[in-house]
């Protein structure tokens, strides 16, 4: 069985009637882009992917088995950024690093050049020393998807890994979930679009709970009537944004 | 909500059908379409098939074969790990503080403590409690979502911050004993000063583990230090004879208050590690 | 070794073969392999215009039908259901980035050809068929060929299609009229019409 992500009939209701509804889909590898606004599900979904929120009903299957009744292998190979993302405020970077390398079964000989490298990958290059309680919102994030990509996961999972990060940031940390999504699975959520359109290999659009749409990007434009007759380019950002707010108007 | 219907309608000023396009294009492009259904894929349709079934029946003893659920048991390895990373959330500096607070204790304690309480009883179990309170105290926020994400089952988790909080304190209190000068085990008063800190550490602090995931840390701490203070005022009682606890029944009530303790810790432990496998249920 | 032929229930829908599978009747699983491995087939064919790649994946569909057998609930209608199974699997194989924008080869699969035909002639008239094929379906990008497939060769009502291929019904009806534009576009469908009009004048 390839390496794949299954959801199957994966639903999760709250009390105020927000949520999942049933939703079957497989991941496979390369970059998947869930977007949506608030309130459609992105973080329920992603949340039940990485085992984290137990689902309503349905399963998730990776390679095959379930991971829903046995989560421990899966969480091997998964890395995981939730969206509401928080570090002991007394620590510096170095020892939540070590923390998490230490949660994911790391070896200690193997911990420091781990932490050196993931900090590299982020932009966080030499910043060890980085204090959580006074560092900025964007290099925390950055530190929270560093923290994901410790155990050189399979399977990347990330809610909102964009927010409130400068558009240079976002532009080089895209580029580097990019390449890494060329061997390895990786889903990320996101409320915009902006430079991810060149790079995702598909697009989830999700709202109140439903998935709208389930495309490639030259897809969603050519559907659209992005260019009309030919298929749009697929770095076209600025057309995909539109064609994603018109997904969203017509719901 | 239904999806709109109107696309095709709006492009092209077609009526559209229930299930029909009703468009022009349908009947210019009707031979196409037939060629398109008469072209088939080469191939022998028996050879196709037998190549299916063998693949159906492989892939049912493969289902039929996966092993069950591995038992959530404790692997020395993984717990090994997980107490080496609690120490980073215990940090030494508060594990050394509790070291020089319990000397600390034992060096001023016969001047202020006794005859009150023994050193030990006053310092030990709050120092317990506090540990517990800081050690799960990220229960509901940021760091238990990504605790919940990584290859470590949740009450491998809960031993390993115990093992650093209490089991340290109660291995520190133990070495300590001995320099207590009021009660040194050579004079054959170990059972008692055992029972005496011993019963409520693990009962303050267990039932602080309890209530930290159902009411948050400082009600859990709150909690687990009444428990403190109700134990030194039954010591005080006692000593000042105010209530009569013969040695049997005194032994009883310590014993007691250990298993409850104890007790306490397993359903802490199982409660924490039933949330984390299920995952938030909220 | 088991026969590769199946005689078992021939009367039995698709629903409850389906049923029987989950309370255990192996061979109802197989009455299903025998019914649509060449309906799988020949859809995944039109779709990729690959000989070895359509077995490759309806293969894979029938290794997921398995995988899947406790997600189907009797009676919902079975054929779209494996349908959606077996376009996912094609879906999947195309899905990186670098086989985003790949469109069908251009050239005719040339394999199983002369082993399928009687004479030279048979021979030579499915190579230009499928080449016509390839035309056709070169024309259109997946998701414009899936939908078309779906809708005049498979026969699928468009609700089934927007479920199949995970899409909304709007985007469905517009995906065919897109489709069946660009088809009467093609140079050879507007030198039929020519020919179909000259014939009639």
């Amino acid at each position: 069985m390839s390496a794949e992500l299954s959801a199957m009939a994966l639903a999760r209701t709250y009390a105020r009637g927000r949520g999942l509804q049933p939703l079957s889909t497989t991941f496979g590898m390369g970059l998947t882009v869930i977007a949506g606004p608030n309130g459609a599900g992105k973080t329920t979904l992603l949340r039940m992917l990485a085992t984290t929120l137990h689902p309503g009903s349905g399963e998730v299957h990776w390679c095959g088995q379930s991971v829903t009744r046995d989560p421990i292998p899966y969480r091997r190979v998964l890395g995981y950024l939730p969206q509401a993302f928080a570090v002991y405020r007394s620590w510096r970077a170095a020892d939540f690093l070590t923390y998490m390398a230490r949660l994911k079964g790391l070896s200690p000989e193997v911990i420091p050049s781990r932490v050196a490298a993931v900090l590299r990958s982020t932009g966080l290059e030499g910043r060890q020393s980085l204090a959580i309680g006074t560092a900025a919102h964007g290099e925390l994030r950055r530190l929270g998807v560093a923290q994901a990509l410790l155990a050189q996961p399979r399977v990347l999972i990330l809610d909102e890994p964009f927010a409130g990060l400068a558009p240079e940031d976002r532009t080089s940390l895209i580029a580097m979930l990019a390449t890494y999504a060329r061997s390895n699975l990786v889903l990320l959520s996101s409320h915009l679009l902006d430079g991810l359109g060149s790079h995702a290999a598909r697009l989830l659009i999700l709202h109140e709970g439903r998935c709208l749409v389930d495309a490639s990007p030259p897809d969603l434009l050519d559907d659209l009537g992005g260019h009309g007759a030919e298929p749009a380019p697929p770095n076209d950002d600025r057309m995909l944004e539109i064609a994603y707010r018109r997904v969203l108007d017509q719901a | 909500m239904r999806p709109r219907e109107h696309n095709s309608r709006d492009l092209h000023g077609q009526t559209v059908l229930d299930d029909g396009l009703g468009l022009p294009q349908e009947s210019r492009l009707a031979r196409t379409m037939q060629r398109l259904a008469g072209v088939e894929g080469p191939g022998s349709e028996p050879d196709r098939l037998a190549r299916m079934l063998a693949a159906v029946r492989q892939a049912q003893d493969v289902e039929a074969a996966r092993s069950p659920a591995p038992d959530s048991s404790v692997t020395g390895h993984s717990l090994w790990l997980a107490v080496q990373a609690q120490v980073k959330v215990v940090r030494l500096p508060l594990i050394g503080a509790a070291v020089l607070i319990l000397l600390l204790g034992i060096v001023v304690g016969p001047l202020w403590l006794e005859p009150i309480c023994t050193p030990l009883l006053a310092l030990a179990p709050p120092i317990a409690v506090l540990g517990v309170g800081y050690a799960f105290r990220s229960l509901d926020g940021g760091m238990n979502e990504l605790e919940r994400a990584c290859p470590v089952r949740p009450f491998e988790l809960a031993l390993s911050r115990l093992i650093v909080v209490v089991g340290c304190d109660i291995l520190l209190s133990l070495v300590l004993l001995p320099f207590n000068t009021g009660y040194a085990l050579l004079v054959g008063a170990g059972p008692g000063l055992l029972l005496d800190w011993l019963a409520p550490l693990l009962l303050a602090s267990g039932v602080s583990l309890l209530a930290i995931q159902r009411f948050g840390s400082v009600l859990a701490v709150e909690v687990g230090m009444m428990i403190w203070l109700g134990f030194i005022a039954l010591h005080v009682l006692v000593q000042r004879q105010v209530v009569t606890i013969d040695e049997t029944t005194g032994i009883a009530v310590w014993l007691c208050s250990i298993l409850a303790g104890l007790a306490c810790f397993a359903a802490g432990v199982a409660w924490f590690n039933r949330s984390g496998l299920q995952g938030a249920r909220a | 070794m088991r026969s590769p032929t199946y005689e078992g229930p021939q009367l039995e829908s698709d629903e409850e073969l389906m049923r029987c599978w989950q309370r255990g009747r192996v061979e109802a699983l197989e009455a299903l392999v025998v019914r649509y491995h060449t309906p799988i087939y020949h859809y995944l064919f039109r779709l990729t215009c690959q000989h070895a790649l359509a077995e490759d994946l309806t293969q894979d569909s029938f290794e997921r039908l398995v995988t899947a057998r406790a997600l189907y609930d009797y009676p919902r209608p079975f054929r779209p259901w494996l349908y959606t199974i077996a376009t996912n699997a094609m879906r999947r194989h195309f899905e990186t980035a670098y086989y985003r924008h790949t469109l069908l080869v251009d050239r005719v699969e040339s394999c199983g050809v002369a082993e399928a035909c009687d004479t030279p002639h048979h021979a030579l008239d499915l190579s230009l068929k499928r080449q016509e094929l390839l035309d056709l379906l070169s024309a259109l990008t997946p998701a414009h060929r899936q939908v078309i497939v779906l809708r005049y060769v498979e026969g699928f009502a468009l609700a089934e299609i927007a479920a199949i291929v995970q899409a909304p019904l709007g985007t469905v009806k517009t995906r065919i009229v897109r489709a069946l534009d660009r088809l009467r576009a093609l140079p050879s469908e507007r030198d039929e019409r020519e020919e179909a009009a000259h014939a009639t004048a």
